[in-house]
């Protein structure tokens, strides 16, 4: 088992073939070796470490990506996300970027781009105030930005 | 009295009479206003306007400093740009692929200024150029800026080579080290030439992977291929004299090779090279043989009328190509031979020949048949074999080519038209053949050559009435052949009469001699034509109803697999059910004859067979 200590101060024990698919984990297990030391992970909170727990152990046993593969690289440029992972991904926005942030960080390449699919995925077809909408965010610019960037980009409205 | 809200707007807009309003103070407006302007600026209007527009310009700067501060607290602004980048470039390459929107992906440069600088500033996120997209010259120069010094793709086909481009494709290929796909298709007249687009490469090319270059595009563009247009379409020396080490794809078509050889690149794994003009000069077969010995990781390869037409140099052994997997050769039966001989292919490789010789003789079947013999002998343990008729194009004219495929287990395809070569079937071993495919070969009679083999279990038909030559021959007998229906046990109705008085004569043991295809289980059609339906049911099924009624005991055929028919109905199962156990698996598609449309080939120089690979959607 690995022990794993939240920014929170919880601890977790995890299988050791669960938590590999964080390749960040796993390299700190081969560097390391054997240790009763919790593992600090302090740029994820207890209940993110839950979730990115739920993902690893539903692909428990599942072949590790190969680390030096580019998804891109290797066409995988759809937004199809299984349906499992869809559902995993079902959670309100704080916590979707938590995920992605937490999965960065702990290196789990594959959950790192279900992620960004999801939010590709949320962002697909829309207009800019309607991304804005989306996320919350203000504009920001000038009304002379503004209509530059919208010259800039009327191209690509009319297609 | 209602106080008028001064809006940032309104201000920006510099009315003078608005201005004046403001300063002809309706109460309470005017703390506000004189609270904005100190007492001294207020002495002229110009003052006024100038003073005015530099308040509302702090003011602009305060409201965005406070929206983009409260952009910073939103949820997605948790994402460091490295993040935000991977979102955005996971969005633009999933547009690609689409035909509508597929450019709303570049909305997110207008959501927010810190939106914008990450989009910006991801060179990925503007790597991909390509006339595909639609996008105005004037945005590439734009996105090529924008790729900085990154690598980056570019596509640009023959009906957007408008003269237009000129200057985004010297500026592209001026930065050829950057470059990590190249694909660059023009016409014969319109735009800049190849020639000239590529006389300004300039290299290295150390990150190329893939390059394209097409001469040509459509197939009546071809017919009209002349100097001229090979001349604009010539292909520098100066290209192919760079080291190219990292292209794993090569594709040319209607270009000619000034140099008459290949660029040096180790990595090639795939190499496509076509000509439609039999005037243009390919490769020499020196400088050829040379380039493709460096090319140890090769796997397919494919030559259109681009074999070398000189001779090839003398070889202690044959030049290794360790790593091919598939060859698709077009071209004179000499030159296919003298490729074949100055060669050696592993054993798995998948081969397709057409052979473009016409007429083809005996000795030509015996030259190929050298060619394929000594190390690399494909004429052995055949397990799949698949024969085709002639291609038709949409006019249904007849290409006098001749299709040979062999491969591991090896297959072959050969048209009707060359019986001569046909004859080659003589000189392969089909003892272990396990599987016969047949395709759209109506004439196709050299059922003698299989009908005997032990081994056969499964013949597909794939369009055409070829099934119906070969009904015959399995409802026919071999020779020595006895109907073990004429020596039935004593006791039956069948046995009385005639048939008992015939049994009473000497004869050989019931089965010495098997029917023909004794070991046939299943037989499958695909779009295959059953003939005329005149009577209740066509010809082919009448032949192979008699087949399956005759078939010893032992010997039945277990299914008849039925899709996509032409001419076959409801009617005709129940003629199968009412007098044979053979299991009829059909898919219910009925269609007859005035619904049928003959399906078109495509056009590709191999004619269409649905690639390599391809027999009928995926079999072979």
């Amino acid at each position: 088992m690995v022990l794993l200590l939240t920014s929170d101060n919880e601890m977790f024990s995890v299988a050791e073939d669960v938590i590999k698919r964080s390749a960040y984990i796993k390299n700190m297990l081969e560097d390391v070796g054997e240790s009763d030391l919790p593992i600090p992970l302090p740029n994820v909170e207890s209940n993110v470490l839950v979730k990115i727990l739920e993902y690893c152990e539903h692909y428990r046993g599942e072949p590790l990506p190969a680390s030096d593969v580019d998804p891109a690289e290797i066409g995988d440029r759809s937004l199809d996300i299984a349906d499992w992972d869809q559902k995993y991904m079902a959670v309100d926005q704080e916590m979707l970027f938590e995920i992605i942030l937490a999965a960065n960080y702990l290196d789990i390449k594959s959950l790192l781009d279900v992620g960004c699919k999801t939010v590709a995925k949320m962002m697909k077809g829309k207009s800019s105030e309607e991304i804005r909408t989306l996320f919350n965010i203000a504009n920001d610019f000038t009304p002379e930005e503004e209509a530059q960037i919208r010259k800039e980009n009327a191209w690509a409205e009319c297609r | 009295m209602s106080v008028p809200a001064l809006s940032v707007a309104d201000i920006v807009a510099n009315d003078d009479a608005f201005i004046k309003a403001a300063f002809n103070p309706i109460p309470g407006n005017d703390v506000v206003i004189r609270g904005l302007l100190s007492a001294e600026s207020v002495s002229s209007p110009k003052n006024i306007q100038e003073e005015v527009n530099k308040r509302v310009h702090e003011l602009e700067n305060e409201i965005t400093a406070l929206k983009e501060y409260r952009n910073d607290a939103s949820d997605i602004a948790a994402l460091p740009a490295e993040l935000l980048s991977k979102v955005f470039v996971t969005l633009e390459h999933s547009s690609r692929r689409e035909y509508r929107g597929f450019h709303k992906w570049i909305q997110i440069t207008g959501v927010c200024r810190q939106w914008r600088k990450v989009a910006l500033d991801c060179p990925a996120l503007w790597s991909n150029l390509s006339t595909d997209d639609h996008i105005p010259v004037a945005f590439m120069e734009t996105m090529l800026s924008r790729t900085k010094q990154a690598p980056f793709d570019v596509n640009f086909r023959a009906w957007d080579m408008k003269p237009v481009f000129d200057k985004i494709l010297f500026k592209i290929v001026s930065q050829g080290s950057r470059l990590r796909s190249l694909q660059l298709s023009t016409s014969t007249s319109k735009g800049p030439s190849l020639k000239d687009v590529l006389s300004r490469f300039s290299g290295p090319p150390q990150l190329l992977s893939k390059l394209v270059l097409k001469g040509e595009l459509s197939s009546m563009d071809r017919d009209a291929e002349t100097e001229e247009t090979l001349s604009r379409n010539t292909i520098p020396e100066a290209l192919f004299e760079e080291d190219f080490p990292c292209l794993q794809e090569l594709e040319i078509s209607g270009c000619a090779l000034s140099c008459h050889t290949l660029p040096k690149a180790p990595q090639l794994r795939r190499i496509e090279l076509t000509n439609y003009s039999s005037t243009n000069t390919p490769v020499s077969a020196p400088k050829f043989l040379e380039a493709l010995a460096s090319m140890s990781r090769l796997e397919h390869l494919q030559l259109a009328n681009f074999l070398p037409r000189d001779e090839y140099p003398p070889q202690k052994m044959p030049l290794s190509l360790p790593s091919l997997r598939s060859l698709q050769l077009k071209g004179s039966l000499r030159g296919v031979c003298a490729f074949l001989r100055a060669v050696s292919i592993p054993a798995e490789a998948t081969i397709k020949l057409i052979l473009t010789s016409d007429p083809a003789t005996s000795a030509d079947a015996a030259q190929l048949a050298a060619a394929f013999g000594g190390p690399w002998n494909l004429l052995s343990g055949v397990q799949e074999f698949g024969i085709s008729d002639v291609d038709l194009d949409d006019d249904d004219r007849v290409f006098p080519t001749l299709r040979w495929w062999f491969g591991p287990p090896p297959k072959a395809r050969a048209t009707q038209g060359h019986q001569a070569l046909l004859q080659m079937l003589g000189l392969i071993d089909f003892s272990g053949l396990r599987c016969l495919q047949v395709e759209n070969s109506p004439s196709f009679d050299h059922w003698d050559t299989f009908a005997t083999l032990d081994k056969l279990i499964v013949i597909q038909f794939r369009k055409g009435r070829t099934a119906l030559s070969f009904a015959k021959k399995l409802a026919s007998d071999p020779p020595g052949y006895v109907d073990p229906k004429d020596y039935a046990s004593s006791g039956s109705e069948w046995d009385e009469g005639a048939a008992y008085e015939k049994k009473k004569k000497a004869a050989p043991p019931p089965l010495a001699v098997p029917p023909y295809f004794p070991a046939l289980k299943k037989i499958s059609c695909e779009k295959v034509h059953f003939g005329d339906h005149t009577m209740v049911t066509g010809e082919t099924v009448c032949e192979l109803n008699d087949a399956f009624e005759g078939r010893p005991k032992g010997y039945g055929i277990h299914v008849l697999e039925v899709k996509d028919a032409i001419n076959f109905a409801g009617d005709d199962v129940d003629f199968f059910n009412d007098s044979c156990s053979v299991l009829i698996d059909w898919d219910e598609s009925q269609c007859f004859e005035s619904d049928y449309k003959r399906a078109h080939y495509g056009n590709d120089p191999f004619g269409g067979f649905g690639g390599f690979g391809g027999f009928g959607g995926g079999f072979w």
